[in-house]
């Protein structure tokens, strides 16, 4: 029997542990999501503050090293009344409002955060009303397993301009591994490519994240367009699931490997992408994922006002595949990739075709070259993907343009050589002596 | 090699004119198609099928139901001015590609009648079929497969694939029902494999979309039909797909007088189509006596007890659905 509650002879013990929060949880995030979840909350504090699609001038800067991590943001801050009465609880009371399209709602992103990396944290608040400070020794409070209150080290009811408003996160006694990783400099090029790549929205619009004081790029979810393709789009919006809005689009890009799939987003965080498995579709109602789709791209955007609805997992880097809302969605993606995947088969027979016998001419892939790539909400949409077609074979001779220099005594010692007029009559009978010793038979 | 790849194609292989049993299910569809009307007016939907170079279905389609908005769905790209020179109205649409290529693309604007009329076996891209139309097929839709049941070959050698690896390898684990072994996968017992595996597809993508769907829509099996022409044994399995707003309209529609009607789903047992071999005078004289509620029990004519008992009674179940040959064609 525990000895910390008093129990009576029917009822269980079912009080959560602070082991729980402080050494079980942090196991279920990587390093780097737990920093991201960080900047989730900075977000939410951009969203509060301008409502709109244009962050600049918010920002906030990232500084890792081998003794201290630090966050410091000027969005805002927290005001005292959330902090005493929601920010610093372990998991989000029912009654109170979430920020309407925010990314931050399991209310456990930040003490997970904080647990993950140190012992020591020291949170300042500046807010437009008031501030504080709230330091937290994690030994100390976890010596105590009655009282779960932390306390403000300092606080007042000050007016501050907005301009001056933010949170700065401080964490010093960083545990043993976590130094370690946070010395290297392949550590911090890994978080700056996967923070790129989850808050790229966010970034491109306008908002500033810096990394050890090197700002991230606006990466851009790019396709192909041009006349000839035309990229699926769908926007529906779902009643039951409190008018959530889920678009899709679903086109090609650039051929590379490791971006091809599908790219999720939840309220415009990057949750899972590039997705190449079962999980959207490859291998269960699209062929499994292969280098020949390394061109395909499928970008959705779930969106809502309650965030508790998306389907997401609290670590914000995974899907929850069983909710309703993703199945359904799934059907759709599946339906919208079916004709990319057609087209990207062919282009695949095509060049099958050409290395068998080069006079085969890769049309699509031509097309595609053609093609310009653009920023995803640029391109041209409509109901389904359409891709130029294969016209009846068509064969046309094949000929380049070869040009290089060489040295003027040379070429005109070969002139006199091969009876020839002109420099470009060299080339081509040198091309025309060597091919017919090397390649005719 | 080119006269190999003509012998392949199903059209090459049978006249589809001649395939009786064929001709009495797509005269029963037809049949039982009608009685949507109490759900819409024929303007409504529309039909999408696979027409081949007979286009049979279309044309008994578009006349008996006025249906004007009809697409065929043809794989054989390369016989494209064929079955251009052979498409009988101009309202039937052609679309050249495998139904998996074509159907995701195809705008369900209608209420549709889609036969998926394939002349193979169960394949996995016939479950992607049902996916693409179930999750998007508008209320008062009909859905309806046939498909080769002839089941796998046995190993003969040791290196060969059982029965259930084969089919394993042609829809993968995750849809093979728990309790199917290897010995359901006989002949007799794989039509009946086929038939869940359809309907546990159609229940799965439905319970996807019914999810996030304020009316939830419901599948009612109709049809499940098992036939011989050749020597392949067929089975098609369909139905209707309706939300409860159509409760009412579906049950006006009165599927269940129709005897050929299969609306139980748990357990299979289909509506088997018997082409009795009688001459032309038999049918004659039996058609003078039927409909008949015992054509069997007619003793006290000479003429009819000289056509054996089962052979009457089999024409009798279908008689109005039999098909009317002709040698030729006539001008």
């Amino acid at each position: 029997m525990s000895p910390e509650k008093e129990t009576s002879s029917n009822t269980v013990n079912g009080t959560p542990t602070k082991e729980l929060f402080i050494s079980m949880l942090i196991r279920d995030i990587s390093l780097i999501d737990a920093i991201s979840d960080l900047i989730d909350n900075c977000i939410d504090g951009a969203i509060r503050l301008k409502r709109s699609n244009n962050f600049t001038g918010l920002k906030v800067d990232i500084n890792v090293s081998g003794k201290q991590f630090s966050i410091k943001d000027n969005c805002g801050g927290i005001d005292k009344k959330d902090a005493q009465e929601y920010a610093f609880r372990f998991g989000r009371p029912l009654d109170v409002d979430s920020i309407n399209y925010s990314v931050g709602q399991f209310g456990i992103g930040m003490k997970r955060a904080l647990f993950k990396m140190g012992n020591n944290f020291e949170i300042k608040s500046i807010s437009p009303n008031n501030s504080f400070t709230v330091k937290i020794d994690v030994n100390k409070w976890r010596s105590d397993s009655k009282k779960w209150d932390f306390e403000f080290e300092a606080a007042n009811d000050n007016k501050s301009k907005l301009i001056n408003c933010g949170t700065e996160i401080i964490i010093t006694s960083l545990k043993e591994d976590v130094a370690e990783r946070f010395k290297q400099s392949n550590f911090v090029s890994e978080l700056i490519e996967k923070l790129e790549l989850q808050h790229l929205i966010n970034i491109s619009k306008g908002f500033t994240v810096t990394v050890n004081k090197l700002a991230l790029k606006a990466n851009q979810l790019k396709l192909l367009d041009s006349k000839k393709f035309t990229t699926a789009y769908s926007e529906k919006i779902y009643k039951i699931y409190d008018n959530m809005n889920v678009t899709i689009y679903c086109g090609i890009s650039k051929a590379e490997s490791a971006l091809g799939g599908w790219y999720i987003f939840c309220n415009n965080r990057l949750i899972k992408g590039p997705e190449q498995t079962e999980v959207t579709g490859w291998g269960d109602g699209l062929p499994k994922y292969h280098i020949q789709y390394n061109r395909f791209r499928g970008f959705v955007f779930f969106k809502s006002k309650k965030p508790s609805v998306l389907p997401w997992n609290t670590s914000k880097n995974g899907l929850d595949i069983d909710s309703p809302i993703f199945q359904s969605v799934r059907l759709d993606m599946i339906n919208l990739a079916k004709p990319i995947i057609t087209f990207l088969n062919k282009v695949h027979t095509e060049s099958v075709n050409h290395s068998r016998d080069e006079k085969y001419e890769e049309y699509l892939e031509e097309e595609m070259e053609s093609a310009t790539l653009k920023n995803y909400e640029k391109v041209n949409t409509g109901k389904c993907f359409i891709a130029p077609e294969r016209k009846a074979e068509r064969i046309k001779r094949n000929e380049v343009t070869i040009q290089y220099k060489k040295l003027k005594d040379e070429v005109n010692k070969l002139k006199r050589v091969l009876n020839a007029s002109s420099a470009a009559e060299v080339g081509e009978k040198t091309f025309d002596y060597t091919y017919k010793r090397e390649c005719q038979k | 090699m080119e006269l190999r790849e003509e012998k392949e194609r199903s059209y090459n292989r049978i006249d589809y004119r001649l395939r009786p049993a064929k001709s009495i299910e797509r005269k029963m569809l037809c049949d039982a198609f009608r009685r949507l009307i109490n759900i819409s007016d024929f303007a409504d939907y529309g039909y999408i099928g696979f027409g081949s170079t007979f286009f049979s279905d279309f044309t008994l389609i578009h006349k008996t139901l006025g249906i004007y908005d009809l697409i065929s769905i043809e794989k054989e790209v390369e016989d494209k001015k064929r079955f251009e020179f052979n498409r009988p109205y101009k309202c039937i649409r052609l679309k050249f590609g495998k139904s998996s290529e074509i159907l995701p693309i195809l705008r369900l604007t209608r209420k549709v009648i889609l036969w998926l009329d394939y002349d193979y076996s169960l394949e996995e891209d016939m479950l992607a079929d049902i996916n693409s139309f179930i999750s998007r097929a508008k209320a008062g839709s009909i859905i309806l497969l046939t498909m080769d049941v002839k089941s796998y070959e046995l190993p003969k050698k040791p290196k060969d694939k059982s029965r259930y690896e084969q089919l394993l390898e042609s829809i993968g684990r995750n849809k093979i029902p728990p309790e199917v072994t290897e010995r359901d996968l006989d002949p007799q017992h794989f039509p009946e494999v086929c038939y869940k595996i359809v309907n546990n597809q159609i229940d799965q993508v439905l319970s996807i979309r019914n999810g996030v769907l304020e009316t939830k829509l419901t599948y009612k099996q109709l049809f499940n039909f098992y036939y011989r022409d050749g020597s392949s044994p067929m089975l098609t399995v369909g139905g209707i797909i309706y939300s409860k707003n159509d409760e009412d309209n579906i049950s006006k529609c009165g599927f269940e007088k129709l005897d050929f009607i299969r609306t139980e789903r748990k357990k299979y047992k289909p509506y088997e189509i018997i082409v009795p071999k009688l001459t032309f005078r038999e049918m004659r004289c039996l058609d003078r006596v039927l409909p008949a509620k015992e054509p069997t029990s007619i003793k006290n004519n000479k003429e009819i007890t000289s056509i054996p008992r089962g052979l009457r009674k089999q024409y009798s179940k279908i008689y109005r659905y039999f098909p009317n040959f002709v040698e030729a064609e006539m001008h």
